[in-house]
């Protein structure tokens, strides 16, 4: 993996040291910079918006108290999205096991952020579109639809994976591979009509 | 997934999925094989419409923006804390094991939190403190001199000693580090705890009676044997 200067770096370095007069500010700064992202990983991995706020809370809960743990040659973002996974799979087997089995039927209102400049009409189009792929991964397994959220929603590159999720880029090809394979399964199985709205040329949603 | 009935160009096509719908959606062709096989470019095609679905990001809750979000995180790390093993020994420390017969006067007149604060400021207090603190009786002694100057010193003693406990705030504050708080001292009567955030030293020390003390100490810092025992509270 290539080597990159952490943008996060000073706000860390403030963070890491309660006694800094900075400190609450920093923290907030980072907060700042990363909720939304972590909202939307959370997301795609709990499909349900109160079950990602949850996540929110708890990652930056365990920032604010495990940043000590975090070693300053890696970056800071990396570190984040790994406990945002674990904190996403953790919640999700909690909300199973309080018996919420249907979260995803039930939060599809929620669904992609719309294009500004979009139409009222093709921000509702993609809305929709987003809330049927939105469907189609929470068919899948946690760990595809983890590797799916960090690859398209953070593009993250193969090296990147393989250090946030730590496992070999061997294991990374393959599960992505996989995780393809299994949606596209799923979208010709359930969601026949994604198909042809996707062969149709349209394109949704507001891109990377 | 290598699917039992794929044949080898197939699996690899599904293997480099991802590169050939990119190279496609960004206006190239499709792989040598794919434009033979149908399932192939249907896979491919399909790959490359799903990314946009995939990319875009949910729609965040107005809440998230909210400044309560940040609030509540630091409520979950303060629990997180509390019930931690840490949390737990410094609950068990912060309780006040010492019967009361035992600890020293004006310890056994304070009660509940005074009792705890005093208890527990172990730390010997420093001589530029009692200064500072004798430096301030003397200023309240001169302010009521006068007329009343035959029962003053005794008065300033009792109050100093007795009824005022001498309890110094932000001390410790003001020399950890990072911070650079000013000394505050608060004179207050011994049955009650001054409204300060961090009460962090106590002066165990009283005034004797009938003495004002001005001139230096040996070792200010510490209980001196030599003072007499302060009076009581009228």
């Amino acid at each position: 993996m290539k080597l990159v200067p952490d943008p996060d770096a000073d706000l860390v370095e403030v963070c890491r040291n309660p006694d800094h007069d900075g400190f609450e500010a920093a923290f907030e700064q980072l907060f700042l910079r990363y909720r939304e992202r972590v909202y939307s990983i959370a997301y795609r991995i709990t499909c349900s918006s109160v079950d990602a706020m949850d996540v929110v809370q708890e990652s930056f809960s365990l920032v604010f108290r495990k940043l000590d743990g975090f070693r300053s040659g890696s970056l800071f973002s990396t570190w984040l999205f790994r406990l945002v996974v674990n904190c996403s799979i953790d919640q999700r087997r909690r909300a199973r096991a309080r018996g919420w089995q249907n979260t995803e039927q039930l939060d599809l209102v929620s669904e992609s952020a719309p294009d500004p400049g979009a139409t009222p009409a093709a921000a509702a189009e993609a809305r929709e579109f987003g809330g049927q792929i939105q469907l189609a991964i929470s068919m899948l397994s946690p760990k595809l639809r983890v590797i799916l959220a960090l690859r398209y929603l953070e593009d993250m590159s193969y090296e990147e994976l393989a250090a946030t999720l730590d496992l070999s880029l061997g294991t990374v090809k393959s599960r992505l591979a996989r995780a393809h394979l299994a949606l596209e399964r799923v979208v010709r199985e359930r969601f026949a009509h994604l198909e042809h709205v996707v062969n149709a040329g349209k394109s949704y949603g507001s891109g990377a | 997934m290598n699917e039992p009935s794929m044949s080898a160009s197939c699996r690899g096509i599904a293997r480099e999925l991802e590169i050939h719908a990119s190279a496609l959606r960004r206006g190239g062709v499709l792989p040598e094989h794919a434009v033979a096989c149908a399932a192939c470019a249907r896979r491919i095609q399909l790959a490359a419409g799903l990314g946009d679905g995939l990319r875009a990001r949910p729609e965040w809750p107005a809440a998230i923006s909210s400044s309560a979000v940040l609030a509540k995180i630091h409520e979950h790390a303060i629990e997180a804390l509390e019930q931690s093993p840490v949390g737990a020994t410094l609950a068990e420390a912060m309780r006040v094991t010492v019967a009361a017969e035992d600890l020293p006067w004006p310890v056994q007149k304070a009660e509940g939190q005074v009792a705890v604060e005093l208890s527990q400021s172990g730390r010997a207090t420093p001589g530029w403190l009692w200064h500072e603190v004798r430096a301030r009786v003397a200023t309240n002694g001169a302010a009521t001199n006068g007329p009343r100057r035959a029962s003053s010193v005794g008065m300033i003693a009792a109050v100093a000693a007795s009824a005022a406990l001498l309890a110094v705030f932000g001390w410790r504050i003001g020399r950890s580090e990072g911070t650079t708080s000013d000394l505050q001292i608060v004179f207050v009567p011994v049955s009650e705890l001054p409204s300060a955030m961090h009460p962090t030293a106590a002066l165990r020390q009283a005034l004797p009676e009938g003495v004002l003390p001005l001139g230096p100490l040996s070792n200010p810092g510490v209980l001196n044997p030599g003072w007499a025992r302060p009076s009581r509270p009228r």
